[in-house]
């Protein structure tokens, strides 16, 4: 975006070696009754051969599977621990990261972590108590920024890390995972903010799994795979390969898997591994066939989930498409919108509420697909498996609404 | 707005804006402000709040001026304030490094955040320590007035504390990061203080014990302390010169080690925790 501006963060070759089995350190007793055993551990390479540049006022988007090492990056540019290997260059001091559940200490409130944060961001403390103001007043949790912070849901953690970050208005902004939690309003909130920051100059690194929020903010993305640049380009391109590979490792993945066949069929359109499969699409109240629904109306989509094999935390997605022209009305998914779905060994069903259904009134598709936690391929994805017909209320359609004479 | 707010902290971080910048002044806002927050903390939702900190020191007052008096008489003048000021300072010791061990698994946000300043959590450790000092230092002064008179001479006690700070936060230095890598050193440092109280002279004088053990307590800088705090306060007597610098000299040098030692571990911190 402002290449001329100059290089703020350069990174050359860097490799980062994490022991396995997590940060456990030896005790003195396994040291002493079996030294070589502690002391030789087992490594691996959480980064290898990194190299990037950022410039200033740049906002690159960090894309990739969980363990793709797109955390430890984001922390070794924030300079907490040190690369193994190679060199880190800063042009300015980094004091913002955003990352949900480190950033805070628990037992303190809302406005005890936020004091902190503007002490450590360089503030004095009446600086920094003036800056709570704006910081209740963004993170909209009044009622609740006096209360110890381990009694945050996700979304007001996110909603006060945000806050915070964004109000001691760093150069340099690193952001890991926080903005698929909350609640819609407040991520557009967010990124409203974000685009505030990105024309003050600020360079923000963004590491997300939500396509549409590094599409609208990055200019540049990475693509790390196990621990390397797998790829470096603009949003749509990065993306189009992502989804290519996606398709391919699915198509592997059918390939070499000995659970069920895939199934496909002219009206009943099918395929995904079937480690997981989406066994039954029910409209609210209607139980079979084509459901029939007013426009304006509250829905509900139950998706039965039947799962061949123990799967941890996939993704349910459900869109609805015109049947007319095939052109996507709606189009949600559990990941985009913070939901996680834990370990699913058992059969388990999924409701979609959504309040209104807001469309025009014709014939609809349903497709609904359950894909693996980190997008990597396809569970299950079945198009057309349900019908919606809704039907005009005659009185127009939209959002909920009120006009005013201005 | 938003560019307003980016430029007030930008002149924060540039050099060369106030002294604000300057990292001394940050490093002393950021420990100061993390003492306050853990007071704070530590005595949130306690009827009687900081007053509890003086609970500890009372009760060791009480039992073992009964002890030492009633059942096995040692005979030292004005007990209660011989007494106190050695558990004081004592406690002082090893409570700060009761807490530093753990400074760093405890303060794993602050570490984790890109940008803090590691170093201070031992030092942060050893101020909570002096704050409960503080808190019973009064009682220990008026307890002084009352009995044996108040010496010109106790005017010197900030810099002995001071010479205790700077020891205790060297040694804070290094066993905070070793936590980190072997779980074991918090216990060693219960056990190591556990020992130190009995062959420092807390609750008895030095000379009672027997010349042959005397090397002990010539290496052992909390015993120069302590009877340093004692001739000042209870004899009105300057403390020997010899013992005083040297005590300084080596808590300078414990300093400058361990910070050493904390600085080539620091980096490898983040990863263990």
């Amino acid at each position: 975006m402002n290449a001329a501006a100059g290089t703020i963060l350069s990174v050359e070759g860097i490799w980062k070696r994490f022991a396995r089995g997590g940060g456990g350190a030896p005790t003195l007793k396994q040291l002493v009754l079996r030294p070589r055993a502690s002391l030789r551990r087992e490594f691996f390479w959480a980064l290898q051969d990194i190299s990037l540049r950022i410039h200033h006022g740049d906002t690159v988007g960090l894309i990739g599977a969980n363990g793709s090492g797109k955390s430890t990056l984001l922390r070794l540019l924030a300079g907490v621990g040190k690369p193994t290997r190679g060199v880190i260059l800063r042009r300015r001091a980094i004091t913002a990261m955003m990352t949900l559940g480190e950033s805070f200490d628990p037992l303190l409130s809302g406005r005890e972590n936020a004091m902190t944060a503007g002490i450590l961001a360089g503030y004095t403390r009446r600086q920094a108590r003036d800056k709570l103001g704006e910081i209740v007043e963004f993170s909209e949790l009044e009622d609740f920024f006096d209360e110890p912070v381990r009694t945050y849901s996700d979304g007001m953690r996110m909603r006060l890390a945000f806050a915070v970050s964004s109000t001691v208005a760093p150069e340099i902004l690193l952001i890991d995972e926080v903005l698929s939690v909350g609640d819609l309003r407040f991520q557009e909130k967010c990124l409203t903010r974000l685009d505030e920051l990105q024309r003050a100059g600020t360079t923000i690194l963004l590491a997300s799994h939500d396509e549409a929020q590094i599409s609208e903010l990055c200019s540049r993305v990475l693509w790390l795979v196990h621990g390397r640049i797998h790829a470096e380009g603009a949003p749509e391109e990065i993306y189009e390969r992502y989804r290519d590979t996606m398709r391919a490792e699915t198509e592997r993945r059918v390939v070499g898997a000995a659970t069920g066949p895939v199934e496909r069929s002219g009206r009943d359109e099918r395929f995904g591994t079937q480690e997981i499969v989406v066994e039954k699409v029910r409209l609210a109240p209607n139980r079979v066939g084509a459901a029939r629904v007013h426009e304006g109306v509250p829905v509900m989509v139950e998706v039965d989930l039947l799962p061949n094999a123990p799967v941890d935390d996939p993704i349910v997605s459900v869109s609805v498409r015109r049947v007319a022209d095939g052109v996507m009305v709606i189009d949600v998914n559990t990941a985009a919108d913070g939901v996680r779905l834990g370990r699913v060994d058992r059969p388990t069903s999924v409701a979609l509420r959504l309040d209104r259904i807001d469309v025009e009134p014709g014939s609809y598709h349903l497709d609904v697909g359950v894909y693996e936690r980190d997008w990597a391929y396809v569970y299950d994805y079945r198009r057309h498996v349900q019908a919606l017909t809704v039907h005009g209320s005659g009185k127009g359609f939209g959002p909920s609404r009120r006009w005013e004479l201005v | 707005m938003i560019t307003e707010l980016a430029q007030s902290a930008r002149e924060v971080h540039s050099p060369e804006a106030a002294v604000r910048s300057q990292r001394a002044a940050y490093l002393r806002d950021v420990t100061l402000h993390l003492v306050r927050r853990e007071f704070s903390t530590r005595h949130r939702g306690a009827l009687l709040g900081w007053l509890w900190a003086l609970a500890p020191p009372l009760l060791q007052l009480v039992v073992t001026y009964f002890l030492f008096t009633k059942i096995i008489p040692l005979g030292v003048k004005n007990y209660p304030v011989f007494l106190l000021t050695g558990i004081l300072a004592w406690n002082w010791f090893a409570r700060s490094l009761a807490y530093a061990a753990v400074s760093l698994e405890v303060g794993r946000d602050l570490v984790r955040r890109p940008g803090f300043p590691t170093v201070v959590l031992p030092l942060v450790a050893v101020l909570i320590g002096l704050v409960d000092y503080l808190i019973a230092l009064p009682i220990l002064l008026v307890t002084l007035v009352w009995t044996s008179g108040l010496h010109w001479s106790a005017l010197l006690l900030p810099a002995l504390l001071l010479v205790q700070l700077v020891l205790v936060t060297g040694i804070a230095w290094v066993i905070a990061p070793f936590q980190v890598f072997f779980r074991d050193v918090a216990h060693m440092t219960g056990i190591a203080t556990m020992l130190g109280f009995w062959v420092t002279p807390v609750f008895y004088r030095q000379r009672q014990v027997p010349g042959r053990f005397h090397l002990v307590y010539e290496l052992n800088p909390m015993a120069h302390l302590i009877e340093a705090q004692r001739s000042i306060l209870l004899d009105g007597r300057l403390p020997s010169a010899p013992s005083s610098l040297t005590v300084a000299a080596v808590a300078l040098g414990v300093a400058a080690g361990g910070f050493m030692i904390f600085r080539s571990l620091r980096d490898l911190v983040p990863d263990r925790l």
